[in-house]
């Protein structure tokens, strides 16, 4: 286990927007978080590396717990790729080196400096290295923003809608690429995603959080109909194609 | 290695940057230090090394103009590096000292100290005879009122309805407000008070003493080491609040402090040198051009860009119609007022 959220409680005014939030991850392992709009879920994944502080609970990495880290400390640990993020005057090669930044002391070194360059290269993003990322395309952009975040050599990456600005072909090329890597580095990945079949293909647990609480949690057999039904208030039919579930909304 | 090689070559373009403006400032030094409605030149400066002693150029260069030539840079620095990390924290294009009212309030809280605190001027028969009997008083209130300015922005650019343009607009209401306070303290002020008051307000740098410059000196280093150091923290900034925390950047003290840290600047420049606008907005504005928006380099390049902006407007102002030396304010408000307006039309265009 390299993840655990312990009873974790936000409320943003008088407003629960978490309500006793609890699970765990193992290493390599990568987890869903499934909701409807407002369920919680862009909050859980702030408050897990304390981008927001929770009224309650905690969160645990390795045994350690991240109340009584420094921001700093969390930051070599864990990652964060935002929903949205603005979008400066900076090159490729600026942007991803920012992920080295909780490793900097007082300047960067070769050191930082190569670790970028392979990770640019591992996403074949070499030949952009000097574009400034205004004039990327959105596809292009989330790239950058996920290879920031591995600059940090994190131990756990969140991710919030990773895939929501990207077309098919780049929706299955950048969490196929997160999934491998998540594999090849023992990185756990949470992700929050609206796309049910793409977080099928891509997830090995799912969360489902309905009303700021987990409705369940757990493998595959979790995702059904009737859960389906409850969560989202839609009806689906799950079929079996090739081996893998698919959901059809009906 | 290839993308970090290329990488490298173009972070060391942006450091040949910081060595020309190094050279443009030191050149103007030295243009700046030869002219002037007196005719001594550095001729008499040799002369002085060679151990000849001429006292009246001696005099010109050493006291009036020197310290004058000082007192641009210093003044440029802390003014232009106080808008560049103005504009980061408070993700603002438009934000400086004085477009967000900083430095009207610091003039409001000179004025309180010149005038209700009696730290002006004493009366006297001579006609140039207005001078600031308490400096360091009408620095101290210049001070807490331009901190109070500051942290109102904050507190403004906090809330989350609160528009870019929002925190702009404030800024120029709590300008007026300022202005406004200022009048009235002067409309009931005895002549000889709004008389120091008002000579105060122009910006001259012709009054800062040696010792006034060491001030700000000290604080502007201080400050410019401390901006400096978090270089990359504003970096992060730059991508988004959550980023920078994801970053490991305790963002709410960074900004607080960093905040506290310009209006210290300020309002201490402010303070000696009176209120000179838009240093604080072009320098930085030019720079992102040049150099990007990237910190480690919009830092230095900014502050040393300042200097230049203001030693050159000085010095204009001081040679354009000799032997009459027009107050610094009109001539960056001149050279500023039309770039202004320029970037907001440019930034419309860009929407």
């Amino acid at each position: 286990m390299i993840l655990k959220v312990d009873n974790l409680t936000f409320s943003y005014r008088s407003k629960k927007v978490l309500d006793k939030v609890s699970f765990s991850i193992d290493k390599g392992e990568c987890v869903a978080v499934l909701g409807v709009n407002g369920a919680g879920k862009s909050t859980l994944l702030k408050c897990i590396n304390k981008i927001l502080k929770p009224d309650g609970g905690c969160v645990f990495i390795e045994g350690k717990n991240l109340n009584k880290m420094l921001q700093i400390e969390v930051a070599r640990n864990i990652a964060y790729v935002p929903q949205r993020a603005n979008v400066s005057r900076m090159t490729v090669f600026d942007a991803v080196l920012l992920g080295r930044k909780p490793y900097i002391n007082l300047d960067v070194t070769d050191k930082d400096i190569e670790i970028v360059n392979d990770i640019l290269k591992h996403l074949s993003l070499e030949s952009y290295s000097l574009k400034y990322i205004d004039e990327l395309s959105g596809g292009e952009f989330q790239k950058v923003l996920i290879a920031r975040a591995l600059a940090q050599q994190p131990k756990v990456l969140l991710l919030d809608e990773p895939t929501s600005n990207l077309d098919l072909k780049n929706q299955i090329e950048v969490l196929d690429f997160i999934k491998n890597i998540a594999k090849e580095k023992g990185i756990s990945v949470i992700v929050v995603i609206h796309d049910l079949n793409l977080a099928l293909r891509f997830a090995d647990k799912f969360i489902l959080m309905k009303d700021s609480k987990i409705y369940s949690a757990g493998g595959e057999e979790i995702i059904t109909e009737k859960a389906i039904r409850d969560v989202y208030s839609v009806d689906v039919e799950i079929e079996n194609i090739r081996n893998k579930k698919i959901i059809i909304p009906i | 290695m290839q993308a970090g090689i290329i990488y490298k070559r173009y972070v060391n373009r942006k450091k040949y940057v910081v060595i020309v403006l190094v050279a443009i400032l030191f050149t103007l030094l030295f243009i700046s230090l030869n002219l002037g409605s007196s005719k001594a030149t550095l001729i008499n400066l040799m002369a002085f090394f060679k151990g000849i002693k001429d006292e009246s150029a001696n005099l010109i260069l050493w006291r009036i103009r020197l310290p004058r030539i000082l007192a641009a840079i210093v003044a440029g620095a802390a003014l232009s590096i106080s808008g560049c990390i103005m504009q980061n924290n408070l993700k603002n294009p438009l934000a400086s000292p004085f477009t967000l009212g900083v430095s009207n309030a610091a003039a409001f809280g000179a004025n309180v100290a010149i005038i209700l605190l009696d730290a002006g001027s004493t009366q006297s028969s001579t006609k140039d005879a207005v001078i600031i009997n308490n400096p360091y008083l009408v620095s101290i209130c210049a001070f807490v009122f331009s901190m109070f300015a500051t942290l109102i922005v904050v507190k403004l650019a906090k809330l989350k309805f609160f528009s870019k343009e929002a925190i702009v607009l404030s800024g120029v209401a709590l300008g007026s407000l300022f202005t406004a306070a200022t009048t009235l303290l002067q409309y009931f002020a005895q002549d000889y008070q709004v008389a120091a008051a008002v000579f105060w307000t122009f910006g001259d740098l012709g009054r800062v003493s040696y010792k006034e410059i060491l001030i700000m000196v000290v604080i502007t280093l201080i400050s410019y080491v401390y901006f400096y150091i978090h270089r990359w923290d504003y970096n992060a900034l730059e991508a988004s609040d959550d980023v920078a925390k994801s970053l490991g950047v305790e963002v709410e003290k960074l900004r607080l402090r960093s905040l506290l840290l310009v209006s210290l600047v300020t309002a201490t420049a402010v303070s000696f040198v009176g209120v000179i606008g838009f240093i604080g907005l072009i320098a930085s504005h030019i720079m992102r051009r040049i150099v990007g928006s990237d910190l480690r380099f919009l830092i230095p390049t900014s502050t040393i860009l300042g200097s230049v902006i203001l030693l050159l407007s000085d010095t204009l102002a001081r040679t354009i119609i000799s032997p009459i030396v027009l107050p610094v304010g009109v001539l960056t408000s001149f050279l500023g007022a039309p770039l202004f307006l320029y970037l907001l039309i440019k930034g419309e265009d860009k929407r």
